[in-house]
């Protein structure tokens, strides 16, 4: 309700702003756009295929302002991106989270993190995100990742006085990180909507993901400082050490995937294409590989990948047609002669894509809406590296935003007492909280995802 | 025909066009497998053995717009296609049916300009005999008259649900329409990662590496 609120307002302030802004007002097709704009607000509120309405959206525009037959571009639209190898890399990473879903590479990750964190205030809680920062950096699904994680961090809490909301709190938040640590299927379809770098945006992606992790700690630290908890027995840094022996397989998986695109050795896609195999191999030495298993992960895959790719072909048709009729182009030269600093239009689209995360998922999200605001936020001056990584954290947290947030069921379903979904909710929020506090850290210094990729080159 | 037995047909239809959407679903996510061992292959060849097929980029190229093409109609059966749901479910079931039908007619509308598009396409490929420019210089029709059949058989599918949703409306089983055409719940979706997980729990203690860890039954 608040997010439809939001969107209101939004439409509001940017009629006033075009009623008191003057600009360049007479060079936009208003009436039209207006009328296109209610179109969709139509199709999304009748609960129309994201896909299908994006498509029949451009059909109609095409219809109404173009003079060539554009129907007869429609494959050509379509063939194009859904054959582009960069966004190979998609059905590449989902199938290597499908795999690790079903392995259970992730319990011996879980155990040989918590020999390290138990005594430290906050204790296992430290354990669930330091375990999913790392599954994160193997696994490009935040789904994946808190699933994962979650099966194996629970069942260690059952005995404990650990706050149960706190607890399923931050396995969502460590789920959040999914995406944000490369390698994230976020980027990719980012990368290739916009013509952007992946490798660039996972480079980009390290600092801000190192801030988000730092905050989470921080969030567990202080609970941990205020409901103190026995401390367990201390354990001997002999024992310690051994752990990390366990840690070895996921080390190697990071350096296969994440180590080949760094070094510049493979592509995204490549990389993707080696950490699937590298996946199926670690099941086959834990013995958890069957055909059964595989294919069960090739068709959840499959599906996936398919209401991906018809929302891609929606957005290309549509953007083909408002392309040709210059519309992102008009709304970006309207947007940045507005009588306001850019900082605030920021502000307004992250506010936008934060209302729209309370009910809309994350990919839809994107594929959705970048098309239209990436033009917009270049005239503004912003880097495109580093809009895409605040767009990814929006879709981060739209991911663990309640009431909507797949995450968040995961999660309940897999709890061992029951208990109200509130319990999520209520877990989650100071996550989400510092989550935002993030993306306003990482607004005013832009440098914490720019320098990177700059020295690198 | 009365419209009971017509109902019967279509619904027959629907579901035998429900198999072959499996079916070809399975086919695209093998297609993703085969792709990953494929690429891995290239990549440790020009590696190490100094060559490479030099078409990795076209192929899987073809097996990423093939895989998507085949899997439509399998995501439509699971209804894994995204609808935004939130004012949707706030309608009363009396009414809620004929939205439904809205979404699917508008669904099988696009699906249609798609299988236009595809058509021209491949028709215009295999007019000029057009290839790749890859060394292989695949003919184009091959990887495109694939992509066709996908997109072939979800525009007959979305038709057929249409067909069949038409004919419950007047029934008023509302029930019967969210089954074929619901938008999926986020609780579904986390079913969905649940059942997978306990798959993965299930070899678990078949292999007693670790027993008595159960993540708990899918809600």
């Amino acid at each position: 309700m608040i997010a439809v609120l939001f969107l209101v307002v939004l439409l509001v302030v940017s009629m006033a702003a075009v009623l008191f802004g003057g600009g360049s007002v007479a060079e936009l097709p208003l009436a039209q756009i207006l009328v296109l704009i209610a179109l969709f607000c139509l199709f999304f509120g009748a609960g129309i295929y994201i896909a299908a309405a994006l498509g029949i959206l451009g059909i109609i525009a095409g219809f109404a302002f173009s003079t060539r037959p554009f129907w007869d571009f429609i494959g050509q639209m379509v063939w194009g991106p859904t054959t582009n190898f960069v966004l190979v890399a998609v059905p590449l990473f989902l199938l290597m989270g499908e795999i690790m879903l079903r392995a259970g590479l992730s319990d011996k990750l879980y155990k040989s993190l918590n020999l390290w964190f138990q005594r430290v205030p906050g204790g296992l809680l430290h354990t669930n995100i330091a375990s999913c920062s790392v599954f994160s950096a193997i696994s490009g699904s935040s789904v994946a990742t808190a699933a994962t994680m979650g099966a194996v961090a629970l069942p260690y809490f059952k005995t404990t006085a650990y706050s149960p909301s706190m607890v399923l709190g931050s396995l969502a938040a460590g789920g959040a990180l999914g995406n944000l640590i490369p390698p994230g299927i976020t980027f990719i379809v980012y990368g290739l909507i916009t013509e952007t770098s992946v490798g660039k945006l996972y480079l980009a992606a390290v600092g801000p993901s190192i801030l988000v992790v730092v905050l989470f700690t921080a969030v567990i630290l202080v609970h941990g400082l205020r409901n103190p908890l026995p401390q367990p027995e201390k354990i001997p840094l002999s024992v310690k050490l051994k752990g990390l022996v366990d840690l070895i397989p996921t080390v190697i998986l990071i350096l296969i995937v994440l180590g080949t695109i760094y070094t510049g050795l493979a592509t995204p896609t490549e990389s993707a294409a080696l950490g699937v195999v590298a996946s199926i191999v670690f099941a086959a030495i834990s013995g958890r590989f069957s055909w059964k298993m595989l294919n069960e992960s090739a068709e959840a895959t499959a599906r996936t990948t398919a209401f991906v790719g018809l929302i891609l072909c929606g957005a290309y048709v549509l953007n083909y047609i408002f392309g040709s009729l210059g519309v992102p182009q008009a709304l970006a030269k309207f947007v940045s002669s507005l009588p306001v600093p850019p900082w605030v239009i920021m502000a307004l689209i992250i506010g936008f894509y934060l209302a729209l995360g309370t009910f809309m998922e994350g990919f839809s999200m994107i594929v959705t809406t970048i098309p239209v605001i990436f033009p917009v936020v270049k005239a503004l001056g912003y880097d495109p590296i580093w809009f895409g990584v605040i767009v990814t954290m929006l879709v981060e947290i739209a991911l663990i935003s309640p009431p909507d947030g797949t995450v968040l069921y995961v999660l309940q379903g897999m709890r061992g007492t029951p208990g109200p979904i509130t319990d999520v909710f209520r877990g989650v929020i100071p996550f989400m909280v510092v989550y935002v506090l993030a993306i306003i850290i990482l607004m005013l210094v832009p440098e914490l995802a720019l320098w990177l990729p700059r020295v690198s080159q | 025909m009365p419209t009971a037995a017509l109902l019967t047909v279509v619904g027959r239809a629907n579901r035998l066009i429900d198999v072959l959407a499996r079916g070809m679903n399975r086919c695209a996510g093998w297609m993703f497998v085969l792709c990953a061992f494929f690429i891995t292959f290239d990549v440790l060849a020009r590696k190490f053995l100094g060559f490479s097929s030099q078409s990795t980029t076209e192929l899987s190229g073809y097996f990423l717009g093939v895989g998507i093409a085949w899997g439509l109609a399998g995501a439509l059966e699971a209804r894994t296609h995204v609808r935004i749901d939130i004012l949707i479910q706030k309608v009363p079931p009396k009414y809620r049916g004929y939205l439904h039908w809205v979404a699917l007619a508008l669904l099988a509308v696009f699906a249609g300009f798609l299988v236009y598009g595809a058509w021209h396409t491949t028709m215009e490929s295999w007019d000029f005999k057009a290839t790749d420019n890859s060394l292989l210089k695949t003919p184009l029709i091959i990887p495109q008259g694939l992509w066709l059949i996908g997109i072939g058989v979800f525009g007959v599918m979305a038709v057929l649900r249409v067909v069949e949703v038409t004919l419950l409306l007047p029934k008023g089983d509302i029930d019967a329409i969210e089954h074929l055409t619901g938008p999926r719940t986020y609780v579904e979706e986390a079913e969905e990662a649940l059942e997978a997980i306990g798959s993965a729990q299930h070899l678990v203690e078949k292999g007693s590496d670790k027993p008595g860890q159960k993540p708990g039954a899918p809600a």
